[in-house]
């Protein structure tokens, strides 16, 4: 028998021993007298208001880049892809992004569009990510979760930032002596406006947020000169505005909020090897609302969005207009009995993709049920969802399903959690590649079109989580953390590109190629100290495993060995308004392996080092940070065909003219 | 093995002897890290409770980095407040360079050179940073600290030229030495700046002024507050 199906068939075997121990764990609580309110949250991979203030981050990608443990990679520096833990490779699913509890799907080609969300680090009170496969609704399987947290308002608030990051370097004045001096990087201005009005229990919200990065590193200006037909400067802009309606009440909760955002952009796709020159403009809306009453908790959501992508001038024929349509709604009853809760939600998923008016549509309900407990030391939860997909082009794979279950123990000193998820089936997504080329959307000489074969049997994951904290002394915690999960039968984009590394284009030859498997095995360890009016101390030490089972496609897509990871973050606000953050790290050195020799380049060892020091000033009404980032001067580099980073100072003020929130 | 051109190897060993300058402030700086500041650490209270404004004429004794100007003499503006157990401080300062008639310049993307005269540039800086004094009621004063900011540079060129404007970020230490009189203050000033352009671009600068301390306005101290 194939090894990486034994090791399927034993971890499905634990699984369901495990979920038979969750189980028993639910059943022995039944009896016990648990108080109702929850265990108090902690993950390592959060961040509380004190530290995101003290990032000086205006840009919300900026804030996920500098989050604890939390690993994210980008060709440009501006649009970053979240990698969470590894978990699935550099290549992942989405990540879901809730904020408030609702869920903003924005996924495009490998990438969350975090810039086009309706938040910033201003707004926020806490960040915290959970690694693991789940679902942000019906079908939309994901790779751990962003919750963000925003306070309620109270009377009318106003406020706004303005950050720039200049990189130094430049030739300044030599450029008038040498005509081959270059300008590097400069990065924003990047703002976000907010005002809105609030009485702890309702709040409605308007902002927009604006941003402008220059694409004048070499390596992308030398390839997006290739294919981009105006004369001008390479420029990403990003104009996004919203509103917002929430209400918190004793029994009803409820959530609206929709926008827009309109971005010139250069979107940098491995497959392609180039940047497409495109206006992307997406509409958004979705909506939550809980209403508890003495029967049953009911809830409804919705969401639905609007992505079209259009022609900026070219050298090379792009992409014909593409318009991609996702709608969602789920609704749910919630019955507590005997100390359990029991939820049974079902919903449906339906997009469509639409070039030239030839059109690709999904239609897929699903049907899910949640089984949780919360006691005085235990919590369990075991989540099942089942979705049919209706369209035969995902043939013999028409249902699928992803489960769940965790189990956590917390006490005075310490907690352990054990989480279990596997999945099996097609979750198609309309901003993923691998959809775009079973619709047949034409991408011009971007990027020809390939054919995905079909599957003979279905993909299937699993995965294997625990997380354990201790208290060591004082306020010093640390905690550890394993991570494994299991592929098998994945179509995957089996890529090579081994042209020599230059000026221009890296066309790839690839394909798409079904039936791989392997394993990805993350851990981590770190200490931390949380102590409110002190010094925050976040450290941490990450190391990965990747094993192909011989798979070499799986390797190169996952990607080979990432690197290992040692990360120290510090960060306080001072009485009179002070605050500063220092982050120091080290990244191992890596080798990217779809790109063979003599493309294939070593990405060095990083040494990761940034300061931010910042001040209020009018009486609290605004504040000025300063942040030096890469402060050894090394260029950092962490894709092949990406820019290098060098020392960069950022410059972040922030005002509050009216404001008077607190936290509800 | 590489060999340097004479005029490579003057510039090499000016920027080596510059470095060695930059060392030798930083560490007088260092020294100076010991005196206590004007005033004992602020409460919220007491914060900003004066306030220094001082102007100051200098030259560029030193420079490398940019062979194709000549540097003028500057004009600089100082508002200086007891912060922190040290001092906070906002320092402005205007100059104008001088193109060479002629200069061997790289002309094109090959590496082809030629004669060119680079336009005359006017260069405002603006710099924030802290530093610490010795004690307040000595009649001669010492200060050194490090300032942080940005330098803005006007070139000489038709209006809508891409390369008419251009700032980058500089950095450096100061040592700041006078007499006090009452609430005034004569001093002197060496400062060492350099600005992270590629190359480098680092000057070390003379000054000499005068400074006025004064109790700080309510509205300034909303301000700082």
């Amino acid at each position: 028998m194939d090894p990486v199906d034994t090791a399927m068939r034993h971890c499905f075997g634990i699984a369901l021993m495990s979920i038979a121990f969750v189980a028993s764990q639910v059943h022995a609580q039944v009896g016990e007298n648990a108080p109702e309110e929850a265990l108090p949250s902690w993950s390592p991979w959060t961040m509380t208001a004190s530290e995101i203030q003290s990032t000086g981050a205006v840009r919300f990608s900026e804030l996920i880049r500098m989050m604890p443990a939390l690993e994210t990679w980008s060709s440009d520096r501006y649009t970053h892809r979240i990698v969470g833990m590894g978990l699935g490779g550099l290549h992942p699913d989405p990540i879901d992004i809730t904020l408030d509890g609702l869920s903003l799907p924005a996924f495009l080609l490998d990438r969350v569009l975090t810039e086009s969300l309706p938040v910033s680090p201003g707004d926020l009170d806490e960040l915290t990510f959970t690694p693991g496969l789940t679902m942000a609704g019906p079908a939309r399987k994901t790779n751990g979760t962003i919750a963000l947290r925003t306070p309620m308002r109270s009377g009318w608030h106003l406020s706004g930032a303005f950050a720039v990051i200049n990189e130094t370097g430049d030739p300044g004045p030599a450029k008038h002596t040498d005509a081959r001096a270059n300008n590097v990087d400069r990065s924003g201005p990047a703002t976000w406006v907010r005002t809105g009005w609030g009485n702890k229990r309702w709040m409605i919200q308007a902002g927009v947020n604006t941003d402008l990065h220059h694409l004048t590193d070499e390596r992308i200006s030398g390839r997006v000169r290739g294919t981009y037909a105006e004369d001008v400067q390479p420029v990403i802009t990003q104009f996004a505005p919203f509103v917002r309606i929430r209400h918190e009440g004793d029994g009803l909760r409820f959530q609206a909020m929709g926008g827009q955002s309109r971005r010139k952009d250069f979107i940098y796709h491995e497959s392609a090897g180039r940047e497409w020159p495109a206006r992307l403009r997406r509409e958004w809306a979705a909506s939550l609302l809980e209403k508890n009453s003495s029967f049953a908790l009911m809830s409804f959501r919705a969401d639905a969005s609007r992505i079209s992508l259009s022609e900026r001038p070219s050298f090379i024929e792009l992409p014909s207009p593409l318009l991609i349509e996702d709608a969602s709604v789920e609704g749910s009853l919630e019955k507590r009995l005997s100390g359990i809760a029991f939820r049974l939600a079902v919903g449906a998923r339906t997009w469509m993709i639409d070039q030239e008016g030839k059109h690709f549509e999904q239609f897929t309900p699903t049907a899910s049920t949640e089984i949780s407990r919360t006691g005085q030391t235990w919590s369990s939860k075991v989540f099942v969802q089942l979705s049919r997909l209706a369209d035969d082009a995902w043939q013999p794979n028409t249902y699928s399903w992803l489960a769940n279950a965790s189990v956590t123990n917390s006490g005075v000193k310490g907690s352990i959690s054990l989480r279990l998820a596997g999945t099996q089936g097609h979750f198609p997504e309309p901003g993923h590649l691998m959809t775009w080329n079973r619709a047949e959307v034409s991408l011009g000489d971007w990027m020809p079109t390939r054919a995905v074969p079909a599957s003979s049997s279905a993909p299937r994951s699993l995965e294997f989580g625990l997380l354990g904290r201790r208290l060591l002394s004082g306020s010093w915690h640390g905690w550890a953390h394993a991570h494994i999960r299991l592929f098998e039968g994945h179509t995957l984009a089996d890529r090579v590109i081994d042209q020599r590394f230059g000026i221009g284009p890296l066309l790839p030859e690839w394909q798409w190629s079904s039936g791989h498997s392997g394993w990805l095995f993350s851990r981590a360890a770190g200490i931390e100290r949380l102590e409110p009016g002190d010094i925050t101390w976040r450290a941490f030490f990450q190391f990965y495993h990747v094993s192909s089972q011989g798979d070499d496609a799986f390797f190169r897509h996952q990607t080979g060995f990432p690197r290992h990871r040692l990360q120290v973050m510090a960060s306080d606000t001072r009485p009179g308004g002070v605050r500063w953050m220092t982050r120091l790290g080290y990244a191992s050195a890596w080798t990217w392996p779809e790109y063979r020799e003599p493309a294939r380049r070593v990405i060095p060892a990083d040494i990761i080092a940034e300061i931010t020091i910042g001040k209020t000033l009018f009486s609290g009404v605004a504040d000025a940070l300063v942040s030096v980032l890469n402060i050894p001067d090394r260029p950092l580099g962490n894709h092949p065909a990406g820019v290098e980073e060098q020392l960069a100072i950022r410059l972040t003020l922030s005002v509050a003219p009216v404001s008077r929130s607190q936290d509800k | 093995m590489t060999t340097l051109s004479p005029a490579a190897r003057r510039v090499f060993c000016f920027r080596t002897r510059l470095h060695s300058l930059f060392g030798v402030l930083l560490v007088i700086s260092m020294a100076a890290l010991p005196a206590r500041g004007q005033t004992p650490a602020a409460s919220p209270q007491e914060a900003f409770p004066s306030l220094r404004i001082g102007a100051s004429g200098g030259m560029v004794f030193r420079e490398s980095g940019m062979p194709g100007w000549s540097p003028g003499a500057d004009g600089r503006l100082t508002i200086d407040t007891p912060y922190a157990g040290g001092r906070l401080r906002l320092d402005t300062a205007y100059r104008a360079w001088t193109g060479s008639s002629e200069i061997l310049a790289i002309v094109d993307r090959d590496g082809g050179t030629g004669q060119v005269s680079p336009p005359d540039v006017q260069t405002i800086d603006i710099l924030a940073g802290w530093g610490l004094s010795n004690a307040p009621d000595a009649p001669i004063f010492l200060e050194a600290g490090l300032l942080l900011g940005n330098r803005f540079m006007l070139f000489d060129l038709p209006h809508g030229t891409a390369a008419r404007f251009e700032s980058e970020m500089l950095a450096g230490p100061w040592i700041r030495v006078g007499r006090i009189a009452g609430p005034v203050r004569l001093f002197g000033e060496v400062r060492a700046l350099r600005v992270l352009t590629n190359p480098r671009w680092d000057t070390i600068g003379l000054s000499g002024g005068i400074a006025v301390e004064f109790a700080t306005p309510g509205w300034i101290r909303w301000i700082l507050r």
